[in-house]
């Protein structure tokens, strides 16, 4: 048997060890807003549920009553991140996409909005975590909006989360430039 | 004498005037006006342990939930003198600092402040009370808040 470097297939191995593959699971009819379920304005994690439940995945609930990987936490006037669970939410993320699974995460956008609302005193919002791209400014994850009416902006190509120096995901909605998201609870699917 | 002395006699004098007992009385009224003060002004029975479940206000009267399945309805349901299920978003545990009771009303304040959950009743013979999202003190947020029945007597509500 005869070995011999073979460039092309060198780079080609290369790019599979350390850059990630494309992942896009968003499909016609899979999205869901919160407007039209009961309690529109509280039913963000309920419409999150929805999705997953459309590609028959469950999951998304607390376990005894805390996040699958808290990232982290509102405090002293600012977000305090645990880098290395930050870490490891975006490996579980990789492995749940890679599976076929959306996965729901909690969102921070505004420092105790509305005094802290959920039980860890941060998430504000759920959004579902629907693939993984980069584009020129990074690696990125893109996500279903539940927080509006219109597919379109629900399912934007523009929903985009970019993975940050300390392992952050953080970005803004379509249909809403004045949120700017930041990943805090990665919810765990079943 | 000079000014200095006599602000300085002025200032020992009020000093030992001051009366201790209406600051220690309040301190004492204040402590009794926690949890002590649920057995005696609401029953303590109906709210430990009862799951207080919302209800849907329609037409001027309010109905059971129908259109959500049980295990989706939202309800507030209080374990124990230091925890409750409230389900505003999804069904969530919070630790309590303490429940406070007042003529017509309990309050729960959530461990860590930020806002309170404040129940009053709305018709106490139908067991319908209303539970309000309180935030920045004065603010109360609707979507949060909820109106709601004793789950016993569910029952007797009309259907919606």
């Amino acid at each position: 048997m005869v070995h011999y470097f073979h460039p092309i297939a060198w780079v080609r191995q290369m790019k599979l060890m350390y850059y990630k593959r494309d992942i896009d699971l968003r499909e016609k009819g899979k999205w869901q807003t919160q407007f039209t379920l009961e309690n529109p304005n509280v039913a963000c994690w309920r419409a999150c549920k929805v999705i997953l439940n459309n590609y028959n995945v469950e999951g998304g609930n607390l376990i005894n009553g805390i996040a699958f990987y808290q990232i982290g936490i509102e405090k002293n006037n600012s977000l305090e991140i645990d880098v290395n669970k930050a870490k490891l939410a975006i490996k579980y993320l990789d492995k749940q996409l890679e599976l076929g699974k959306p996965i729901i995460v909690g969102v921070d956008h505004t420092y105790k909005y509305k005094g802290g609302i959920n039980n860890d005193d941060s998430t504000d919002h759920f959004v579902v975590i629907i693939g993984r791209s980069s584009d020129k400014v990074g690696t990125f994850y893109r996500f279903y909006e539940v927080g509006t009416k219109y597919e379109n902006k629900g399912s934007s190509d523009d929903n985009k989360l970019y993975v940050k120096n300390n392992n952050t995901l953080k970005g803004i909605p379509s249909y809403s430039p004045k949120h700017k998201y930041t990943v805090i609870q990665i919810r765990k699917n079943n | 004498m000079s000014i200095i002395n006599r602000i300085t006699l002025l200032v020992f004098l009020s000093l030992f005037s001051c009366k201790k007992t209406p600051i220690q009385s309040v301190s004492e009224k204040v402590k009794k006006h926690t949890l002590n003060v649920v057995d005696k002004v609401i029953d303590k029975n109906n709210f430990i342990k009862i799951k207080w479940e919302e209800l849907n206000y329609i037409n001027n009267d309010f109905h059971e939930f129908t259109s959500l399945k049980k295990e989706d309805r939202r309800y507030v349901k209080l374990l124990n003198n230091k925890e409750a299920i409230i389900v505003i978003m999804e069904p969530t545990k919070y630790n309590l600092d303490s429940i406070q009771a007042t003529e017509n009303s309990i309050i729960l304040y959530k461990k860590g402040g930020g806002w309170i959950y404040k129940f009053k009743w709305i018709d106490k013979k139908r067991h319908i009370g209303r539970w309000d999202y309180i935030y920045n003190k004065t603010v109360i947020d609707s979507s949060f808040s909820m109106y709601v029945v004793n789950e016993k007597y569910i029952d007797g509500l009309s259907k919606n």
